[in-house]
């Protein structure tokens, strides 16, 4: 669905990326984290065809997306800073929409006044709150029915219902119209129960980029309490860290569940226990000796 | 063969419609504003004055007014409609939506255009209207005028397309805009003014013709397109504009290379550039010198008086203009950086660049204002000069001035040409001359204002009545010595009778 190759782009002689490439599947939700800085409004701005890649391909569905509208057509996008023409309500955001995407479904619109009920439509959007301004931009985006759906730190000023009702908004989408979801944020915990596959940014280069099973397969967090003295597993495991507390020790474990398991219990430990991994542990751990910073994406 | 610009997906809805939609309601206070000023200013003021009832007065005041009026629409028309250029939010939002480039310039300028024809469009029926009522036909006359001012806002909006395209829609594209307009009027005045007073018949033919660089300005084009009252018919006088088919060939050709230029570049405007104050790192130095000197030189000329006014000596004037000149530009290359740095903290990063020719250039202006050298007082001896004169001009403007009893007609040039060698006491009373000059201090004259009132009897202060008195001296080493001094009228009189007495 998006395929982007080694696209590079550069800032007055910065540069921003740096040979990224990445693929988001159809009906996916794509999740983009990285740092401050890492490059990922700037892909994003590719992706919805804003920017024009110095080098490399931004494709959809094989087509270039730059200065190519039928593409664009298929794309919604909220910007991390968002934009409303000038004194525009809802509703004239609506209108403006409808004229511009064919799709617009404008029963849906009514429809989603009951979700979105505390917005109103005729007042300027800017004389709303930061976190309705957020509601309004989801409301019109999702009703444009569009194919590709791109966020970019989507969900900062919504309170947590709003947020889970957002979402839920979405995977619906996900779900029954195979949407494609490319989501950008700093924060994992936001992207822990919605992403299929995550992508890693830092520097302008894709460190890293995984399904969510997959990277929570492949990392064990063990705790283990032994009868006397721990013994040394550095040559046994792929130990990537380590730390006690009295006789309790807990690893972070690249490798097989069960062939872990089996070497603790060749030591005969007292208990053994699996503690469930959360996506942050993962990346400090899977990318802990990379210098890239990773402490910055764990907020 | 279709045009690619103007094909009709770029029409097609959905999108332009949208477009066209925003263009409108962002506008509103342009065009609202625009049609009330035009309707006030034509059809409602001329159905009020009957000026169409009477044969010899001209209808062409409000006409010229209008001209001259549309230019502030179209500069801001052309900012508005392309005005989310310069906001990041605002650029990212439009180049995201499903249009391409082209389609967004060309919906944009049209509609923007058109917003501003539309309000012409009712004034001048308007005005026909008026004008049967009042039992006169003026309808070849409006359709002249409607096609010279949809010229004229071709050639302005398009200028100021250009500019907000490459300098943006905040400050920097409108004073780009209007220091362009200036560097234009300087450019079309100096060559007006050389063909002027530097006849073809004292130099042979000039390459351009007289008012050739008109189109260079904008504003020239509209004030020198005048009405005409042209001959008496059944109705009235018909009336028609001069120059009409070369003004509006001009018009459309400049204001067309204009747009495809703005075209080219809103093509290859990078959209990361849009927070920016330029969007073309090439046009950089060109926008902060092109603004340091338009900006400086206008400063000068509307602030210099204040410092060379009271300055006499012609080379002195001339050494502290330049010396304003230098400071100013300086001045107006500190606001151009802050415009581009976006920031007023930007002299400590120029203070080499800035700070020396910024001090030496007020440190050489006060010495020649306090004249620390004595070069304004500077009277030769006597027994170094070879020969001298003196030329005492009269402006042959001022009209009718008359002073005490010697009745001497200020529509004179008077050219006084004595010195010779030999007249040994006529040369000391013109160095007395000089030195009346200079020990008056004509520096200080600030007043200078001197007519002869009749009923009075005496002199009264009105208008500049300031004249130059230029003195020569060849020196007996071969050099030679010009002193030019801008002095009161009334002391030009002192030195006239000092000499007539001798």
């Amino acid at each position: 669905m998006i395929t982007v190759k080694n696209v590079e782009k550069s800032f007055d002689g910065l540069k921003a990326l740096d040979g990224i490439s990445l693929n988001v599947e159809k009906g996916s939700v794509y999740g983009l984290v990285g740092p401050n800085g890492a490059g990922k409004s700037t892909i994003i701005k590719h992706l919805t065809g804003v920017y024009k890649a110095d080098n490399g391909e931004v494709l959809i569905d094989d087509e270039p997306v730059y200065e190519n509208p039928k593409v664009k057509e298929k794309i919604s996008y909220i910007p991390d800073e968002l934009f409303f023409i000038n004194r525009a309500s809802v509703k004239q955001m609506m209108k403006f929409y409808r004229n511009i995407y064919k799709n617009f479904d404008i029963e849906r619109f009514e429809k989603l006044k009951n979700v979105f009920a505390t917005i109103n439509i005729n007042k300027p959007i800017s004389r709303l709150s930061k976190g309705m301004q957020k509601q309004a931009a989801f409301w019109l985006t999702i009703c444009c029915n569009p194919e590709i759906i791109i966020l970019d730190e989507p969900v900062d000023g919504l309170d947590p219902v709003m947020r889970r009702q957002v979402w839920s908004l979405l995977l619906q989408d996900v779900a029954e119209r195979s949407t494609t979801v490319l989501v950008s944020s700093h924060n994992l915990r936001e992207l822990e129960d919605v992403c299929d596959t995550v992508g890693i940014l830092s520097h302008g280069k894709m460190l890293l980029e995984k399904s969510l099973s997959s990277l929570q397969g492949s990392v064990i967090k063990y705790q283990v309490v032994y009868n006397g003295e721990a013994p040394d597993l550095k040559d046994k495991l792929d130990i990537l860290h380590v730390q006690n507390n009295g006789s309790v020790y807990t690893y972070i474990i690249r490798g097989e569940g069960k062939m872990i398991e089996d070497v603790f219990k060749s030591f005969q430990p007292m208990i053994v226990d699996v503690i469930p991994l959360t996506l942050e542990e993962i990346f400090i751990y899977e990318l802990g000796g990379e210098d890239y910073g990773i402490k910055d994406i764990i907020i | 063969m279709e045009s690619k610009i103007l094909s009709s997906d770029t029409w097609k809805a959905p999108g332009a419609k949208a477009l066209i939609i925003h263009d409108i309601k962002t506008t509103w206070p342009i065009w609202a504003a625009c049609t009330f000023f035009m309707c006030w200013l034509i059809p409602v003021s001329l159905s009020f004055d009957n000026i169409f009832d009477r044969r010899y007065i001209s209808i062409s005041i409000p006409f010229d007014v209008a001209k001259i009026l549309i230019i502030p629409v179209c500069i801001l028309m052309a900012m508005r409609v392309f005005g989310y250029l310069s906001k990041e939010k605002a650029t990212t939002f439009f180049h995201s939506l499903p249009f391409t480039r082209t389609k967004l310039f060309v919906v944009n300028a049209l509609t923007g255009f058109l917003l501003i024809i539309i309000p012409l469009v009712f004034v001048g029926i308007t005005t026909v209207i008026v004008a049967a009522v009042k039992g006169t036909d003026i309808i070849v006359f409006m359709i002249e005028w409607f096609l010279i001012i949809c010229c004229e806002c071709i050639y302005v909006y398009g200028f100021t397309i250009l500019m907000a395209i490459i300098f943006g829609t905040k400050v920097s594209g409108y004073a780009m805009t209007g220091i362009l307009f200036f560097y234009a009027e300087i450019i079309v005045n100096i060559y007006s003014s050389l063909y002027s007073n530097i006849h073809p018949s004292v130099i042979g033919n000039f390459i351009f013709p007289n008012g050739f660089f008109q189109f260079l300005s904008p504003i020239s084009m509209a004030v020198n397109i005048n009405v005409v009252n042209d001959y008496w018919t059944s109705t009235g006088y018909s009336y028609h504009f001069n120059n009409l088919g070369i003004t509006i060939a001009e018009d459309l050709i400049v204001g067309g290379l204009m747009i495809a230029a703005a075209f080219l570049l809103y093509k290859h405007r990078k959209s990361e550039k849009s927070g920016e104050i330029i969007a073309f790192n090439s046009f950089r130095m060109v926008f902060k010198w092109g603004f340091a000197l338009g900006f400086g030189a206008f400063l000068t000329l509307m602030l210099g008086e204040t410092v060379t006014g009271n300055i006499s000596d012609l080379s002195k004037m001339i050494i502290v203009q330049s010396c304003l000149f230098v400071f100013f530009v300086l001045l107006s290359y500190l606001i151009a950086e802050m415009i581009v740095q976006k920031k007023f903290n930007v002299f400590y990063k120029l203070r080499f660049e800035i700070f020396l020719p910024f001090a030496a250039s007020i440190i050489v202006s006060l010495m020649m204002v306090f004249d620390v050298f004595g070069a304004t007082r500077y009277v030769p001896d006597r027994d170094d000069i070879e020969y001298m004169n003196i030329n005492i001009n009269i402006d042959k403007d001022e009209s009718y001035y008359t002073f005490s009893s010697k009745q001497y007609s200020a529509r004179h040039y008077i050219s006084l040409h004595y010195g010779k060698p030999s007249e040994y006491e006529l040369m000391e009373k013109f160095i007395d001359l000089h030195k009346y000059i200079t020990a008056g201090d004509p520096d200080s004259y600030t007043y200078s204002n001197l007519v002869f009132d009749k009923d009075t009897m005496s002199y009264k202060s009105s208008g500049d009545n300031k004249t130059w008195v230029h003195i020569w001296y060849d020196m007996k080493d071969g050099t030679y010595i010009t002193r030019e001094y801008y002095v009161p009228f009334h002391y030009v009189i002192s030195c006239i009778d000092y000499m007539q007495a001798y």
